[in-house]
């Protein structure tokens, strides 16, 4: 897959078509094609070369949505999508996750934390969550398990910082997959412990908070 | 590249490849027709058939050629199930079998066979004992490996033998990561069968062999012609037999001198890894082993995550468990051990060859330190 990343309005290629997506969910920026924050330029992405702006982009940043998820969307046959057919191998940036895991670390006084397992083969992660504002502030986790389990732990935090309450609810294991652009289809299942763990942490917080201070 | 993972597979070795080539091109006749270019790949053939034999103390009218060590050891264990099924419904094998012993007797249970599967101590070792004390008249096979695939671990094959001997019952060994690495004779062990594959020793692959003692009852699984003594029908593999009997003498020949120059390079690895990085446990480090075979557990990191990262930096080598949809593997091999569940899960299994050298350890050494440190920085289980 093949993407596109705007760094100083100068186009990028990227080696991995999910960066764009991944750009989209890690700013909050809603126009992260436009203007990508810090956040995104420190994601290291690899740049090929500059490249033209494909089509769907054009017509994507004509649109104008303010809702990440409209990103998805198809809307043009060039448009890059998971790709087809049973993907076997983890692709780049799921191995750039697992050797750079974004957000790792323990948080003392964090304001939730979750341990959960994978018990159908054993992984593990910790997480913690400071809250403000009803604003997911610092995220920080640890992780035991698999490649698939530590690129998903990594990329779930990455999704839920800088979300409301509300909004990294409404996260799914399918948001985790998409955003890595896929996984192989036997390790989909590691990507549920990173949402768990992030759902946990959120209702450990809820639980502590909600009497005296509702969000 | 770094190459550790010979236990899986290894290259064709170059003489090897020569040999093989004129089969390979010119010389392509089938062993069973009758004229010249026939005769010359029958005497190819016949030829790589006493070359093996020569190899393991055998003669060569007790050798088939097969594809490969699983069909070796469904021909031994099917064929002797099979013709002896009137004497007897009753096999004992190990819990530490390689999968295609295992699923070959999980198979004939459902065919109705009764199948012992022994335990191994915490070394990794079947207890011949063990063997005796399970023998009842209705035992008509035993199959018990010679080295682990996982932990290279030598089982007493000997001793069994010599009990299967006594009992006179038919004594089936995988061979398959044994020959090549240390001598095999099949009048030493006692042995009925035993299954050699060939690219375990830088030999092609699709080819392997089958030792049956003269006498043996087999009847054939594969039927349709009058090949290999009527024991496995089909064409003749003769370009792989013939690498596969070169491989065989050249790694008989150079047996004792690869061998002790690997056995040296993973004694370093091992004592080096075990002194500079904490919590770690060799598997099987206490009992005899094939000279090429490390296993090592280290603790709260998961294999799989260590494979990935030594691949990233170009080395190979592998790990017995996987984490895959709903089920937890860890190696059945490591289970029978009595190695935790989650000590398994982070076993990694480094199997040298001949052409490993010192600065390419060293560097396995090194990356392993730091990719360790790696992943235990961010290990859950790992308190801080």
């Amino acid at each position: 897959m093949e993407g596109v990343y705007f760094d100083n309005f100068v186009p990028y290629k990227f080696v991995t078509g999910s960066a764009i997506i991944l750009l989209s969910l890690t700013c909050r920026y809603p126009y992260p094609i436009f203007t990508p924050c810090t956040q995104c330029v420190s994601l290291n992405a690899k740049r090929i070369q500059p490249v033209e702006i494909p089509q769907w982009i054009k017509e994507r940043m004509a649109k104008k949505s303010n809702d990440w998820r409209d990103l998805y969307t198809k809307t043009t046959e060039d448009e890059p999508a998971l790709p087809d057919g049973p993907i076997l191998f983890y692709n780049e940036l799921v191995i750039e996750h697992f050797t750079n895991p974004r957000n790792v670390g323990e948080m003392p006084g964090a304001d939730g934390y979750a341990l959960v397992g994978d018990p159908s083969c054993g992984d593990q992660m910790k997480l913690w969550i400071k809250v403000n504002e009803g604003t997911i502030s610092d995220i920080k986790f640890k992780s035991y398990g698999c490649p698939g389990a530590i690129a998903t732990s990594s990329m779930a935090t990455v999704l839920a910082l800088g979300k409301t309450l509300a909004e990294a609810k409404k996260l799914t294991d399918d948001d985790v997959v998409l955003a890595l652009g896929g996984i192989p289809e036997n390790k989909r299942h590691c990507s549920l412990m990173g949402i768990n763990a992030l759902l946990s942490a959120i209702q450990d917080y809820e639980k502590k908070h909600a009497p005296h201070n509702p969000v | 590249m770094i190459y550790l993972d010979h236990n899986a597979t290894t290259c064709l070795h170059p003489e090897v490849f020569r040999i093989m080539e004129p089969y390979l091109k010119e010389q392509f006749g089938n062993a069973s027709s009758s004229y010249r270019l026939g005769r010359e790949a029958k005497i190819a053939l016949e030829n790589s058939r006493k070359e093996v034999a020569e190899c393991i103390g055998a003669q060569s009218h007790e050798i088939i050629f097969t594809s490969g060590g699983t069909e070796s050891d469904n021909i031994a264990i099917r064929g002797i199930a099979r013709k002896l099924r009137a004497k007897g419904n009753h096999i004992i094998t190990s819990r530490i079998e390689h999968h295609a012993v295992l699923k070959t007797c999980e198979d004939l249970e459902k065919e109705g066979f009764r199948v012992t599967y022994l335990p191994v101590n915490a070394h990794g070792q079947v207890d011949p004992d063990d063997v005796r004390r399970h023998i009842d008249r209705e035992t008509i096979l035993i199959s018990i490996m010679f080295a682990n695939n996982e932990t290279g671990v030598i089982q007493p094959v000997p001793e069994i033998g010599a009990i299967a001997g006594n009992e006179e019952i038919v004594f089936h060994t995988d061979a398959v990561q044994a020959v090549g690495k240390i001598p095999v004779h099949v009048d030493t062990l006692g042995v009925d069968l035993l299954s050699i594959s060939g690219h375990k020793f830088h030999g092609p692959k699709g080819v392997g062999a089958l030792y049956v003692r003269e006498g043996t009852p087999l009847v054939p699984v594969v039927t349709g012609g009058h090949h290999e003594y009527h024991l496995r029908a089909g064409t003749e593999n003769v370009p792989g037999i013939v690498g596969f009997a070169a491989a065989l003498s050249i790694a008989t020949r150079d047996l004792l001198m690869v061998s002790q120059r690997i056995s040296q390079l993973r004694q370093r690895f091992e004592a080096t890894i075990m002194r500079k990085i904490g919590d770690v446990q060799g598997n099987g480090l206490n009992a005899p082993r094939v000279p090429n075979t490390s296993n090592m557990s280290f603790h709260f990191v998961e294999g799989e995550s260590i494979l990935l990262h030594l691949d990233l930096k170009g080395i190979y080598a592998s790990t017995g468990s996987a984490c895959s949809t709903g089920l937890p593997e860890p190696s059945h091999v490591l289970m029978a051990m009595g190695v935790p569940a989650r000590i398994a899960q982070g076993t990694i299994r480094f199997s040298l060859g001949k052409d490993n050298t010192d600065d390419e350890i060293e560097f396995v050494m090194e990356s392993l330190i730091e990719i360790i440190a790696t992943l235990r920085a961010i290990s859950s289980l790992k308190e801080t």
